[in-house]
């Protein structure tokens, strides 16, 4: 029987298990992995660094995490600060306001075009904020209150963040949607 | 034109968050090596031994010694050795003099082993003193 999170642990903070310390990494890399992919625009290289940051800081706060979030949730936390601190760090991201957003240049549907891979670039296009919101919530499956935990924010500003990245998607989709 | 695999959707529902929901959830990533990497980073296991530790026991036991040697007839003066030990091992034997009632004695017995489970409780489940570094 696979033991619970809350059970590897105890056995990692009573008793330094790093095997079930491993167990823990391996069941959560992929999500925290995925959600900085997505943060750091596809760099996958800086990604799994950045993951490998989050899990040795998740290691050494260990013994504070009060289980008042589920520890999956607790993770992306981590996670979403340490890329705030690389992004801070390096200050490439140069935001792209509103107006630029609705005249960027998705591709229209040309026949061999794809639904998905439009939706995908239109994505990119957000604001890091408006992506980890979206990401968070349709990709990740979390609901406004775990985002807000994860990335720290009122519970306002992540459906605002939400509210504007889906006017920003139906704006850069607008050739794909019958309704519009 | 009309794109041809745009996927019929119900009209009661945005389009948009159908898209979205119908793009997750993201396919999980193979660990190829990750775990393995995390692992080997973390700090290694810290020892028993702290610093700390043997300074607080230390400056303890020295506190006490001199309480003793001051109690035993010390103080300022220079006294010699065996005479500053004479005088420790008077106050030990004056102190436990109250053992010889036997209840005291149970009493006495009773707090040593409290005490040293408590203690042996306590080294297996308090975190480690973090090494000042």
């Amino acid at each position: 029987m696979t033991p619970p999170d809350s059970e590897l642990i105890v056995r990692v903070v009573g008793f330094d298990d790093r095997a079930a310390f491993g167990e823990l990494v391996t069941r959560h890399q992929s999500a925290v992995r995925n959600f900085i992919r997505h943060l750091t625009g596809g760099d996958a290289a800086l990604a799994d660094d950045l993951a490998q940051e989050t899990f040795i800081q998740a290691y050494r706060s260990l013994p504070h995490f009060r289980g008042e979030s589920a520890f999956p949730t607790w993770l992306l936390g981590i996670a979403h600060n340490r890329w705030r601190n690389a992004r801070r760090q390096q200050r490439e991201y140069v935001p792209l306001d509103a107006d630029e957003a609705a005249h960027a240049t998705v591709p229209s549907p040309a026949p061999a075009a794809d639904l998905r891979h439009d939706l995908a670039n239109a994505l990119r296009l957000l604001s890091p904020d408006e992506q980890a919101a979206v990401h968070l919530c349709y990709q990740q499956g979390l609901s406004h209150s775990e985002i807000a935990a994860v990335l720290d924010w009122p519970l306002g500003t992540v459906k605002t963040n939400l509210a504007r990245g889906k006017e920003k998607l139906r704006q850069l989709l607008t050739v794909w949607n019958p309704l519009t | 034109m009309e794109p041809t695999n745009l996927t019929p959707l119900p009209s009661d529902r945005d389009p948009l968050e159908a898209w979205l929901s119908a793009k997750a959830p993201v396919a999980p990533l193979p660990d190829a090596g990750f775990t393995a990497r995390v692992l080997a980073a973390l700090p290694p296991p810290q020892s028993s031994f702290s610093w700390r530790r043997l300074l607080l026991y230390a400056t303890g036991t020295l506190s006490g010694l001199a309480v003793a040697w001051w109690q035993g007839g010390g103080g300022p003066d220079p006294m010699p050795i065996s005479s500053w030990w004479n005088g420790v091992l008077a106050q030990i034997v004056n102190l436990l003099s109250f053992l010889s009632d036997p209840w005291w004695s149970l009493a006495f017995a009773g707090t040593i082993v409290a005490a040293a489970i408590a203690f042996a409780v306590w080294v297996a489940w308090a975190p480690p003193f973090e090494e000042d570094s």
